[in-house]
């Protein structure tokens, strides 16, 4: 295994504490759209918080 | 020998749209709930059905126990073995776990729960983080090789046109070219075989041996055989291989590049496996996005255009706000409507819907449209790759499913999707017994094989 996977694996644990699907989204919109349609909450507070914390 | 004439190379794999997903840096952000964030991509639980119940959660556990947890799989060999069993993809009706579990060998399942006694994480846990790995194993390898060989062919083509004749760097870099072009199309080839023959079996690491020890020429035989590949791409690939294997295993060979005397001859081979690359790259449903694009039928173009737009208002609500507004105030422009024709490659020329083009001309407008469109267009392109994992079918029957339902004829969808004709009308009856409420919502109406389709009379008995 590389450093690599096991630094996903790190990443992902938390994640994976879930039951449900792994759903992988092609961009930055349809995640955003997903959650807020999932959550209710409103994409400029879900993209102020995305702009926030990425690196 | 020399060669005045202008090289031109054009090659069947556009390497500005060929889907790229190399492994690169991965971030973890809170939004409602873990994501991870992978390239352009990103990946995060979604609950199944009504239930949206949460297992223990392992975030009570330390970073550092759980790098020592995972420390200790990576030397594992029982643990790879779970890997090596595990599925690339699940059914999107079921939890992953529940799956997993009727899924893998008792085997498998037993290791896991033994394993769990030894570590850290549960036996749930164990299987999840099994899951990712070999999701991430199988999804970088072929699309690094996929992504060298691109460099490599754009390394041999500027050598090429940089010298008047086929001198020692041209002939390394054809060499490595060919072996980097190998690699790749021996790869899709697997992973080609496995999918057309195996299905759920093929996530089976005893099948996947199997696989692997028929050797390359075997398995295009196989794949020949089902009538995915057509005779005639069978005797290119078969071709590939055979110099392949001239220029690695005699060194003088390699010197001459296999009497290949000019740069146009060596250009002519370089197109030739390029496109066997491209064949494989399309029956093994990773590059068929712009063909659905251009020939899908017209309820899931729709479908597909309107989530684009809807996208890309989201972006630009955010990145570009006041070119949106421009829009938005336009009475000519109805935003949410916006189409454009999929079959023509400029989509920015090409808008049919959403906009009123009679009255002034308002050429500032027509610029911010013509971007909007544009990032509209690659969205799109998004769009069909996310439908495309998330079907039930796998992502060439996915593909083979939409043009059906565009009432294309079988030749012309065989054409297209570089696969025999037979294929097409066999896979038609595999959709009807396989397609998903998913499939069905997106096209409306599965193809229904009726008619019975005999061999033309022109066609050899062979």
């Amino acid at each position: 295994m590389y450093p690599r996977d096991l630094l996903l694996q790190e990443r992902l644990c938390s994640i994976m504490s879930a039951k449900g699907q792994l759903h992988r989204f092609e961009n930055r919109a349809q995640l955003l759209r997903h959650i807020s349609e999932e959550t209710g909450t409103d994409i400029d507070t879900l993209w102020d918080e995305y702009e926030a914390q990425v690196e | 020998m020399g060669d005045d004439t202008d090289l031109d190379v054009s090659f069947a794999i556009d390497s500005e749209t060929a889907s790229l997903s190399p492994i690169g840096e991965y971030q973890v952000l809170d939004l409602e709930g873990p994501v991870v964030i992978v390239g352009d991509a990103s990946y995060r639980v979604v609950p199944v059905g009504e239930k949206a119940d949460l297992s223990e959660d392992v975030r009570e556990l330390s970073v550092d126990e759980i790098r020592a947890a995972l420390n200790e799989l990576s030397d594992n060999d029982n643990f790879q073995s779970i890997v090596d069993n595990c599925p690339t993809n699940t059914p999107l009706v079921y939890d992953d776990i529940d799956y997993l579990t009727r899924h893998l060998p008792t085997k498998s399942l037993q290791k896991c729960q033994e394993l769990s006694e030894s570590i850290l994480f549960d036996k749930e846990l164990l299987l999840q983080v099994a899951y990712v790995e070999r999701q991430n194993s199988l999804v970088g390898h072929s699309d690094n090789v996929l992504e060298y060989y691109l460099e490599q062919r754009a390394e041999i083509v500027e050598k090429l046109r940089s010298t008047d004749e086929i001198d020692s760097e041209v002939e390394r870099s054809f060499f490595s070219y060919l072996l980097l072009a190998s690699a790749l199309i021996e790869e899709l080839t697997t992973e080609t075989v496995l999918n057309e023959l195996f299905r759920e079996e093929a996530r089976l690491d005893s099948i996947t041996e199997h696989v692997r020890s028929m050797g390359h020429a075997k398995r295009l035989e196989k794949l020949c055989d089902v009538q995915i590949l057509t005779g005639g791409d069978h005797g290119s690939l078969v071709e590939v291989k055979e110099r392949r294997n001239n220029l690695v295993h005699d060194a003088q060979k390699r010197a001459g590049l296999d009497e290949l005397e000019s740069r146009r001859e060596v250009a002519r081979i370089l197109e030739k496996t390029d496109q066997c690359a491209s064949v494989l790259l399309t029956i093994s449903g990773k590059n068929i996005e712009s063909v659905i694009a251009k020939r899908g039928c017209d309820p899931y173009i729709e479908h597909a255009q309107s989530e684009a737009v809807a996208d890309t208002i989201t972006i630009w609500e955010q990145e570009y706000p006041e070119r949106l507004s421009r829009l938005h105030d336009c009475e000519r422009a109805a935003l949410e409507e916006i189409r454009w024709d999929t079959e023509e490659s400029d989509p920015k020329n090409n808008i049919t819907g959403g906009f009123t083009f009679d009255g002034f001309d308002d050429e500032e407008l027509y610029e911010i449209l013509r971007e909007f469109v544009g990032d509209a267009s690659k969205a799109f392109l998004d769009r069909i790759d996310a439908d495309a994992n998330e079907s039930n079918l796998d992502r060439f029957d996915f593909a083979l499913m939409v043009l059906l339902c565009a009432g294309h004829s079988y030749g012309d969808i065989a054409r297209w999707l570089d696969t025999d004709e037979k294929y097409v009308q066999r896979k038609e009856n595999v959709i009807a017994w396989r397609a998903s409420k998913f499939e069905k919502d997106l096209v409306e109406d599965i193809p229904r094989p009726e008619d019975p389709a005999w061999p033309s009379e022109t066609e050899s008995g062979d």
